[in-house]
Order: structure tokens, then sequence, then C-alpha cells
């Protein structure tokens, strides 16, 4: 099931909300547990087996970790942890990973293995993620074991972060499993954050979104230069705004019920550098790979070599875990590169240049949308050839700017609300309002006039919903 | 206790907003048909394990609750009225023209160009075989563009698409000398008159009658002068398919019978070979919403029509709805007028021509259905 849908918020929202909080606190990690599992077989009626399987392995690893290392048997501990981990990868490789390797290997001559045509379990990324993070955790002492599998499937399947992240490290909701406490402006904190997300995934992103399909769509020859960058540009903002609004509902989702995730966009297209870049996107997946690879590894700490080896291999895996293809693995090589080259060049002339900062930012994340976008490398290539005017359709025709015109007005909301200014000015606003008790009353109407009428437009989108895409089954 | 008061005012919203149109959504009447869609709306899904373990039942079920959601027609206003408000210059692949006109917009995408090449080889050869049997007098074709290449004035800036002129164009060109009757210009001089609708996809019978002017000239006909032809309102409140591409109403549309001097007055229709009217029109449709249809009765795989008139000869049109407004002012020069819509039309045609003792042949199409039709094979059969 997806938020943004009739669905969810019309069916099974009102309905867990109503269980989860009539349920005595004993039973609500239990409905909790259900409720997700129901979430996700909604989708995938059978996969859902796959993901119980994941979590009772995690389950009964992280507590024989834990005995091990009670014991002080550190070597055997190890070994559970091997044996978590080569699980959770063999899932990931198998259902993801094995077309693709099988796909290449056909490729060399006299080579012809069939391939197994699965589909992609929904989140499978991101739960085994989560669930072997927890393993981990428990042999680094970071967390204790979850002697309860309710609250453990809880912690694996919770709805909110189910399919599409954020990616939730067990060592920061470990306490919040039992001791949570749901309150008032939690929920009502919680709500506003819902329906922000909802907003950018349904209005803005979603919208923005038929401007790319109806330009990717076109023949490379009919793309001018201008229209290939409006292109990628509506790209940029339909990705960011869908998944940084999935985030949003799924934090919001988890504040109604008493849950803290940590944060996983901050405004990542006003960096001033790719290094900046990518601690402002995705946070949760940059952080479990800094944690889980980069600094076992050895991080930086073992000599510039190594630390020039340790972000090549979290790099090509980040690439590789957006996608089982080339393009990912081309993407996470090339935002690599240039975090090195960062590093070793230019990350002190980028901090001085403060325009420049921004487009050079900006420049490289368009290009590396280009080769996210397709997973075909012909077409990447296609499209990059468009983008710098080699694909001899002139520089703009008046196709370009009718969609320009047509779009003008969205792109500059879209521009806006990538910043962080319209937050700053309202806040702002309502900071010299709530003065006097006149002006606080004003600020919280305007406040849920905002997202009164959010919501109202968003559920006129999905009742007319001809256009709603899922943008992560491929992670 | 500031704060606490803003929670619990978010939550009441929450609640109303969530909860409030959850239970509305429950006791809400359900319609089995949408008018403005046209189309049938999803009942409640039969629930079978099969249909649960392939995911089946699920999707069936978000389709019906979408489809049967409270106010449903109004929401999908609202959504036009955002769209509007964003300054979009098509919704719904609806160009949001000046002077209330809705103008279809018709986009390369639409058109597999395989299948127009093929229709066009199709058309070229058959008018060539009967431009030979018949005369290149008897034998016309007439391709008309809709109203997104004649009403470029009411056009939001740089709208452009499929390049119609180029494919009749190209058409035209490949046709016997002296069949191809064109009457882009002449649209185009009338422009700034009531010749398209404003909410559907049609021409209007005034459009259709300065298309007849140019096929009467070709034709050697007497050509009728718009003061010696009368028009009669029917109805005033069309509102067209392109209005239900979008649900918005900004403006409404009158419909047009028309009469010329030559005019037969004892008219005899046949729809399908069995249902028999004593008139062009049926009055039924102008009380619902296909209001159109009431010209000829709407599209039927074959009309037959008679009359009283003087005319020699016996004309087929081979056609889409176009035609419809159009075929009445052919009457005056024909014995019978048949029509012949490939779309639902099984009849070899050269068996029907024969047998019918075709004299003359009109094929008329607007633009974009030709490039779209995938019945053209016909032509040849």
């Amino acid at each position: 099931m997806v938020f943004s849908s009739i669905m969810f918020l019309f069916r099974y929202l009102p309905v867990v909300l109503l269980l989860y909080f009539i349920a005595p606190k004993k039973l609500r990690n239990t409905i909790l547990f259900i409720a997700s599992l129901i979430f996700y077989a909604w989708g995938e009626p059978v996969y859902v087996v796959i993901m119980l399987f994941s979590t009772l392995v995690d389950f009964t690893h992280g507590l024989a970790v834990y005995k091990f290392k009670q014991k002080g048997e550190m070597g055997k501990a190890k070994l559970m942890v091997v044996s978590s981990m080569i699980t959770n990868l063999a899932l990931l490789g198998f259902f993801k990973y094995a077309d693709f390797i099988i796909g290449n290997l056909n490729l060399i001559p006299g080579v012809e293995i069939p391939l197994l045509n699965l589909a992609l379990p929904i989140g499978i990324s991101f739960y085994t993620f989560q669930t072997m993070s927890y393993t981990v955790d428990i042999y680094r002492g970071d967390a204790l074991p979850q002697k309860n599998i309710i609250s453990f499937g809880a912690y694996v399947a919770l709805f909110p972060q189910l399919i599409a992240g954020p990616i939730v490290q067990y060592n920061t909701v470990a306490e919040q499993l039992e001791g949570r406490k749901e309150t008032l402006d939690d929920f009502a904190t919680g709500v506003m954050r819902f329906m922000t997300g909802l907003g950018k995934k349904v209005l803005l992103a979603n919208n923005i979104g038929l401007l790319w399909d109806m330009i990717s769509a076109r023949g490379i020859g009919e793309v001018p230069v201008l229209m290939a960058w409006l292109g990628i540009t509506a790209y940029a903002f339909q990705i960011y705004f869908d998944f940084s609004g999935y985030s949003d509902m799924a934090i919001g989702l988890g504040r109604m019920m008493g849950f803290h995730f940590l944060e996983n966009f901050d405004y990542p297209y006003i960096s001033r550098s790719i290094t900046e870049f990518w601690r402002r996107w995705h946070m949760s997946l940059g952080s479990w790979f800094r944690s889980y690879v980069y600094i076992p590894l050895g991080g930086n700490r073992k000599g510039f070599k190594m630390q020039i080896r340790n972000i090549a291999i979290v790099w090509l895996l980040t690439g590789i875990w957006h996608g089982a293809s080339w393009n990912f693995l081309l993407w996470g090589a090339y935002f690599g590169i240039f975090l090195i080259l960062e590093k070793l060049l230019w990350l002190d002339f980028l901090k001085k240049h403060r325009i420049f900062s921004h487009v050079y930012t900006l420049f490289l994340v368009w290009i590396g949308w280009a080769i996210f976008a397709f997973d075909d490398m012909g077409r990447v290539v296609q499209y990059l050839k468009a983008m710098f005017g080699l694909s001899g359709a002139g520089f703009v025709n008046g196709e370009t700017l009718y969609l320009l015109l047509s779009y003008a007005v969205m792109l500059i909301v879209l521009i806006l609300a990538a910043t962080p200014y319209p937050g700053q000015w309202v806040r702002k606003l309502f900071n010299r309002m709530e003065n006097n008790s006149l002006g606080r009353t004003g600020s919280t109407v305007l406040q849920l006039a905002f997202v009164a009428v959010v919501f109202i437009i968003s559920t006129a989108y999905l009742v007319d919903a001809t256009y709603n895409p899922f943008l992560y089954f491929r992670f | 206790m500031e704060e606490r008061k803003y929670s619990k005012s978010v939550i009441v919203l929450f609640l109303l907003l969530v909860f409030g149109f959850t239970a509305v959504t429950f006791v809400w009447p359900e319609r089995s048909f949408s008018e403005n869609e046209n189309r049938v709306l999803a009942s409640a899904p039969e629930f079978t394990w099969k249909k649960l373990f392939e995911g089946k039942f699920m999707s069936e079920y978000e389709t019906y609750i979408t489809d049967q959601f409270f106010l449903r027609d109004e929401w999908i206003q609202l959504k036009t009225m955002t769209e509007l408000a964003l300054n979009k210059q098509d919704i719904n692949g609806v160009y949001i023209g000046k002077d209330g006109y809705l103008i279809e917009r018709h986009e390369d995408s639409e058109i597999d160009m395989e299948m127009l090449q093929k229709s066009m080889d199709y058309l070229v050869q058959f008018i060539e075989r009967y431009t030979k049997r018949l005369g290149a007098d008897h034998v016309k074709v007439m391709l008309v563009p809709t109203a997104s290449e004649v009403l470029l004035e009411k056009l939001p800036p740089f709208a452009e698409g499929f390049d119609q002129n180029g494919m009749i164009d190209s058409i035209y060109g490949r046709l016997p000398e002296g069949t191809a009757i064109d009457v882009r210009d002449v649209l185009k001089e009338h422009a700034e008159e009531y010749i398209y609708y404003k909410t559907d996809h049609h021409w209007t019978t005034l459009g259709a009658f300065y298309a007849y002017q140019a096929y009467a000239e070709a034709m050697g006909f007497e050509v009728p002068a718009l003061e010696d032809v009368t028009f009669e309102e029917v109805s005033d409140e069309f509102l067209g398919t392109v209005f239900s591409k979008l649900n918005l109403e900004l403006s409404k549309d009158s419909m047009h019978t028309i009469t010329l001097p030559n005019t037969p007055t004892d008219i005899k229709m046949t729809v399908d070979m069995a249902e028999t009217f004593d008139s062009l029109y049926n009055d039924e449709y102008l009380s619902q919403k296909d209001k159109y249809s009431y010209y000829l009765d709407g599209n039927h795989a074959l009309a037959e029509i008679s009359s009283n008139s003087d005319g020699k000869g016996t004309l087929l049109i081979i056609k889409d709805s176009y035609s419809h407004c159009f075929a009445p002012m052919t009457l005056g020069e024909y014995e019978k007028v048949y029509l012949v819509d490939f779309r639902y039309f099984n009849m070899p045609l050269s068996q029907f021509i024969a047998q019918y003792r075709v004299t003359d042949i009109l094929v008329l199409y607007n633009a974009v259905t030709f490039a779209t039709d995938t019945h053209t094979g016909a032509f040849l059969r």
C-alpha cells in the first residue's frame, strides 16, 4: 500500500489509528506489527513471507550474538553476525541482483542462463538493511537484543517506513519500541508533518513528474537543449519531492504513534558541494553506509590510500543499492569520484565561491539525475547528448516554450519549496504574531487552513488519480 | 497551555478530515455510471482467496473506493480548478483557449506513424481505383483539420501539436488530380466565426456549411450563399466531449440544424438496416449528455437516407462523425445518400458500392480521426 492513496487515507489509516489508541499500551506493538503486515501484504500478498523470514532470522541471530558475547565467545558471536549478513544479502542478492548478474553473464559468448524474472519485493532493500543493522548493533554493544519477537517484528515491518524509508537503525529506536509515550503534542506535530509530506508527493512531485514523463518519452531528435534541461529539472524536483515527501509522511506517522525517527532530507538542492549534497540527501542511507561499511572498513583512519578505497567501495554500493543495473553503478561511481576530488582538490575553493559552488553542485547533481533516470545506458547517453546540444534538435523550439509557460508557476513553487526560506519567513511571521493571544489564534488558524487546503486538494488529485507513480520499486 | 490548545486544534482538524471523510464514504450512495466521465464506475469486488493471493482483490477494491468516493465529480472539478490556478496551458490534453474555447491537444505520441502510412496508402489506392471506375468528378476526399489547427488565435502561446497540415498536404499530394477538396483556407478565413464547438471536438453546422460550399463548387453544384440558408437552434446547452475531459464548465455550446434552398422535405433515414426515422435528427438525444448524437442518430455502421429530392445518383460518404452535420446539405443533389463508418461496418466495401449502385463517393474525416483510425484496411475490401 502507498500513503498517497484513497485506500490508505480513508480506510487503513483511520482503522489502524483507532485500534492503536483504544488498545492498552501492552498490545500496541502487536497491533502495529499486524497492521504493518497487512500494509505490506496489501501490495505483496506472497512476498510478505520473505519479510517474516528475514525478521525471524535476525531475531534469533540477535539473541545468539548476545548470548555468545556474554559468554565471552567473541568468535562465535562474530560468526553469528556473518551468518545474519549472509542470509540478508543472499535474499537481497537473489531477488534484486540475480537477473542483473545473469543478464551480464549471458553477454559472454556461449553462456545462456535463463533469467529468473522475479518481481522485486517492495521495500526489501530497506528492511534487509534495517535487520542487518540490528545484529551488528548488538555485536558492537550499541543495543541490547529485543526479547520480544512481536516488538522486533514491529520494528522491522513498521509500516510508516517500511517501503520507502527512512532506514531506521535499530539503536535509534530500541528504547522507543518498549518505552515510547504517545502525546497530544507529538500526535499534532506528526499530523502536520504527514500532511506536508502528502502535499509534497501528490501536489508537487506528481505534477512535475508529468512534465518529465512527457519530455523523456520523446524521440531524442525532438529534444532541443533547453527542453532537455527543463526535463531533467522536472525529474530532479519530482524525485526530491516524492522521496522527501514520502519520508515526511513516514516521520509524521511515526511521530503520531510516539516514534522519533531521524531526519532523511535537509534541503539537498541548496548544497554547495557534492560532499554537502550527500549530507543532505537520503541521510539515513548515507549514515547506514557510514556506520556499517565505511567505518568498519577503517574509514579514514588507515591512511589516505585506504580511505580512497573505502570511499570507492561505499559509493559503488550506494549506486547499486538504488537498482540492479549499470546506470545506478555508474551513478554511484560518479558521485564517489567527485567526493574524492572535492576532498583532494577543490572543497576549499568551493567554500570561498558562493555562487559558483551552487551552480557547480546543481550542474553535477542534474547530470547525475540524467544517469539515474534511465536504466538503459543507451538512453542515458542519448539524453546527455540532448542536454549538450548533440542531438541535432537545436537549442529551443515552440514546444519547449509552451511547456515552460505551462509549468512556469509550478516551477517557481518548486524552487521556493526546495529551499528553507519560505519556511523561515512563515516561522518569523508567526513568531511575531504570537506576541499576543489574538495573533496566536490567528497563526493557529492560518496553519490549520493551510494543511486543510493541502489535504483537500491532495484528495482531489487522488480521487482523479490518473498519475500517481511509486518510484522506489527498484530500490 | 498554548501548545496544548494548538495541538488539540490540529488533532480536531485531522479527525474531521480523515475520520470525517471516511465516515461519509460509508454512507454515500453508490453510482453505477458516471455521465461526466462517460464510463461505468467500479462496484464492490467479489472476494475470493485466489484474487486475494494474486493481489487482484486489493487493486479492485482500491478502484472501487476511488470510483465511489463521495462527490467524485466535484473532487475532479476541484483538481481541474487547481490546474487552472497553476496556469497550466492544457489540462488532460485540452487547451484552455481564449473566449471559453476548450480545444483538444493532439500529440505526435498519439499517432501510430506506421498505421498512418498504411492508411494513406489504402486511401490513395482506393481513390485511384474508383476514379477510374466512376470518374474524377465523382470521387472526392475531404480531410478536415480540427480546431487546434484552425482556431490559432484561440490557442495558448506556442501551442503546437501533431502536424495535421503536413499530413493533409502529403495525402493530397498523392491523390489523383481534382479529387482533393481543401477546406483549410476556407475554415481559416472564417476562424473568427462559430465554426467549431467550444466544448466538443466537432465542427459546428456553420463550419460544415462553409466546407459544403467548397464541396458544391468542386462538384459543380449550385453553391448556396449564407443568406439563402436557414439555421435553427435546437439546443443551447451542449457540453461536449472536450468538456468531459475537463469536467469544468467554462462555456456552453448551441447546436443548429441547417436548411438549404434545395433541401428536401420528405425524408426517410434507416440506420443499420434496422431502425427507420422520418427525420435526420433524433430529438431524444437533446435531453441527454451525448447531444451530438442528435445528428443522424449518432454513430452507425450504415445510414441510408432517401428523400423526395430532385437530385440524381447515389452518394456514398465514408466518414467519421464530422459528416453528421454535413450530410444533410448533400440531400438536395442526390436521390440517395449512404453513410458508412468503418469502425462498425463489416460488409466488403466493393460489394456494397456495386450492390447499391453508388455513383459518387466522398471520403470525409477530420484529420485526427483519419490519422488514428485503425480500420482503414476496409477501403480495399
